[in-house]
């Protein structure tokens, strides 16, 4: 069976204490309740939150992004600047 | 009084790729540009009078190279979506991105610190690249319509390198700093 690989629309990193609506009954619903968080929305036709609690170094998730998403991100930066 | 970061492709290049037999001054504008990417993710939703601004041009070319996600279903085009990957959502996100209203990335930047220094508080121009400073008094003598020679003192915001900002930065956010470096030790 091929599994579809779940896009987002947006993804962004949030503190929790500052969610409103919709977004924060998700986070409260995950007994989540302040901190600094990943939170990814996917566009159908009413937004999904998925929202990930971000222990230890930011930089770490945001690299971690780049490889479920099987960038090489040596490569690719190279590519981009070099003129 | 807001401060208004504008920011050169350099800080994206020096805070994600690995420079093989990098210098200790490479390796300290790594950690640099690392420390304020950090910075950014730390602030970005507390109300910061901190503002940081790239241009169009420099995400763009960042964007160019990260493999575009979509659905391609081949049998309706009109179905088929493509999106930035995560990595350049989450950046972009962190980030007023401007359109510098040329196709130079060095050039839009330059454009967009002058523009932006010209209205709101203290801007200040972020790259690593050695003559920057260089380019920057070139760019004002081949647009300026008087003869006048451009000096450092002419140029509208100060231009700093990484290393310089988290010096700055440092200073004056001490509680944030300390979040950032537990962070990065694991504590939080």
């Amino acid at each position: 069976m091929v599994t579809e690989k779940k896009l987002y629309d947006d993804v962004q990193f949030v503190k929790i204490e500052n969610l409103k609506g919709r977004a924060k009954e998700v986070a409260v619903t995950q007994g989540l309740t302040n901190g600094l968080a990943l939170m990814k929305i996917s566009i159908n036709s009413l937004p999904e939150y998925e929202i990930t609690p971000v222990k230890g170094d930011p930089l770490k998730v945001l690299m971690n992004l780049a490889k479920e998403d099987n960038i090489d991100l040596d490569n690719a930066l190279l590519k981009s600047f070099t003129p | 009084m807001s401060l208004v970061l504008v920011f050169c492709h350099t800080l994206f290049n020096d805070a994600f790729r690995n420079y093989p037999g990098a210098t200790s001054l490479k390796l300290k504008e790594q950690k640099s540009a690392q420390f304020i990417i950090r910075y950014l993710i730390e602030t970005k939703d507390d109300n910061s009078k901190t503002i940081a601004i790239t241009s169009e041009q420099v995400m763009e070319s960042l964007e160019s190279n990260f493999p575009r996600q979509g659905i391609n279903l081949n049998f309706n085009e009109s179905d088929t979506r493509f999106r930035p990957a995560q990595m350049i959502l989450a950046l972009r996100n962190l980030l007023i991105v401007v359109d510098g209203g040329i196709k130079n990335i060095g050039e839009s930047i330059t454009i967009i610190s002058d523009i932006v220094s010209s209205r709101i508080g203290t801007t200040k121009l972020i790259s690593n690249m050695s003559n920057k400073k260089r380019d920057i008094i070139e760019f004002y003598q081949k647009y300026s319509q008087s003869s006048k020679k451009i000096k450092d003192e002419d140029i509208p915001f100060e231009v700093m390198t990484t290393c310089e900002l988290e010096d700055y930065l440092r200073q004056g956010n001490q509680l944030i700093c300390e979040t950032i470096d537990k962070r990065v030790r694991g504590e939080l």
